[in-house]
């Protein structure tokens, strides 16, 4: 009796440590949801026809997706699949702010100034955007936004 | 006779498989436990929060009970000098901050001198125990004020755009009567996070969201445009580096109408939002956005269904 038990304790032990660790692992780390799928995008920005030098592109969800956000450099901007949007359709808002050279009173401080910087981007393709992006599984996601400083003919800008 | 005595003797004690047995299940339990601990003394600072968002719902009634409205969410006049006060100061009063209130100086902006001690006092209900503990400062650290975790409802756009009225504006502070929606589906108000000054650059460089003690755009003005504690930057005076996780930016000093900024809180999943009628909701980061749209209107007409919160 005594041999078997005795025979039968490394395999046990070892079973019992991997039960334990394996428990220990999953309490410490936590067995979390990795979350939706995001895929790659990439493509190119232009204003005026000449390609927007710095901005951002964000991807706003329209059907409670993941947002993303994509840095604009020269015209281009492009996200990986471990920043990108996942699978869906989006509103895209795209920024590019530039200091005007001009100071202007601070106001949070009495007294003191402030660098002045304004979007060059007009407000129909960021606060009230109207460009619309839909993101796919398998495809190659490139966008091209021509953006124009203009408002379209016809339409008067809405003002505030 | 002996013979069985003698086993019964060597039966006795822990084998050390049963020991080992005994340590593994130990280990499980305290695996389990440890994050359970950390997590439930975040339960604790949340109902504190939520505690301090009851206070400031019972203060913005005793105010509506004072005055016939909700205090404005700020105050900006021109004519015949200028004048600039906060959101917060209409409150003080009425969260036992009487000579607090005393200290300030109601004939001059909140900026000037004569109203520094006021400004750089702390209320505690000010302050979510989950979230650090702020000042701004600036010129050099010459002006300084205290940052706060909660900000008032400002529509659902921008801060020059709130598309549909919501409880506060700039000089605004609706009454219960224009709260048509009905006080338990709109929001008056919902966390922040203060945020400190953006490390390695110069004073001028301000992040201003958290910042109870100020009048201007992208301070304490939530609005729904995104919903609570998103991964869309906020666009505004505030700074990209500083937590771009918890709180991305996009910076922009100028275009103050445009400027809007999400609620965010560094609880787990969520934010707390105080409704009209005083009671408080722990709102979840997945709320969809038309639901939490139809929350900050006060006059929107909309249908919100309860389990959509």
């Amino acid at each position: 009796m005594l041999n078997t038990t005795s025979r039968h304790e490394p395999s046990r032990l070892r079973a019992l440590a991997f039960v334990a660790s394996l428990g220990a692992a999953c309490g410490l780390v936590g067995c979390g949801d990795p979350g939706p799928e995001r895929h790659a995008v990439a493509g190119k920005v232009s204003l005026d026809g000449k390609p927007l030098p710095t901005g951002k592109v964000t991807f706003v969800p329209l059907d409670g997706a993941t947002a993303a956000v994509a840095e604009v450099h020269d015209g281009v901007f492009q996200a990986d699949g471990s920043t990108g949007p996942a699978a869906g359709r989006y509103q895209v808002e795209i920024i590019a702010v530039e200091p005007t050279g001009k100071k202007i009173p601070n106001p949070d401080v009495p007294g003191a100034t402030l660098d002045e910087e304004r979007d060059l981007v007009p407000e129909r393709y960021n606060v009230r955007t109207e460009l619309v992006a839909e993101v796919k599984p398998g495809a190659d996601n490139a966008f091209e936004f021509a953006l124009s400083s203009e408002a379209p003919r016809g339409k008067k800008a809405r003002r505030r | 006779m002996t013979d069985v005595g003698d086993r019964m003797k060597a039966r006795r004690g822990f084998t050390l498989i049963e020991l080992l047995v005994v340590i593994a299940i130990i280990a499980v339990l305290i695996a389990l436990l440890l994050p359970a601990v950390q997590s439930a003394r975040e339960a604790a600072r949340r109902a504190q929060c939520i505690n301090n968002v009851k206070q400031l719902g019972l203060s913005l009634h005793n105010y509506h009970d004072v005055h016939g409205r909700f205090a404005p969410g700020s105050i900006q006049v021109s004519n015949p000098t200028a004048y600039r006060q906060p959101f917060i100061t209409s409150l003080l009063p009425f969260l036992e901050q009487g000579n607090l209130t005393a200290s300030f100086n109601f004939n001059l902006s909140f900026q000037h001198d004569a109203n520094e001690t006021t400004r750089s006092s702390r209320v505690n209900v000010f302050d979510c125990p989950s979230d650090q503990k702020v000042v701004f400062t600036n010129n050099g650290g010459s002006v300084t004020d205290v940052k706060g975790s909660y900000g008032v409802n400002w529509g659902q756009n921008t801060y020059g755009d709130q598309v549909l009225p919501a409880p506060f504006s700039l000089n605004y502070g609706a009454s219960l009567a224009e709260i048509t929606d009905g006080t338990s589906n709109t929001f008056l108000m919902a966390e922040l996070i203060q945020l400190p000054h953006p490390t390695g650059q110069p004073v001028e460089t301000i992040d201003r969201r958290g910042r109870v003690w100020s009048d201007q755009p992208s301070s304490h003005q939530v609005t729904t445009r995104n919903g609570p504690n998103t991964q869309i930057p906020d666009y505004g005076a505030c700074w990209h580096a500083t937590d771009p996780r918890k709180a991305p930016c996009n910076r922009n000093t100028g275009d103050g109408p445009n400027h809007f900024i999400a609620s965010r809180s560094r609880h787990p999943g969520g934010v707390n939002v105080l409704l009209g009628d005083g009671s408080v909701r722990f709102i979840k980061d997945s709320i969809s956005i038309p639901t939490w749209k139809a929350l900050s209107s006060r006059a929107g007409g909309e249908v919100i269904s309860s389990d959509a919160l």
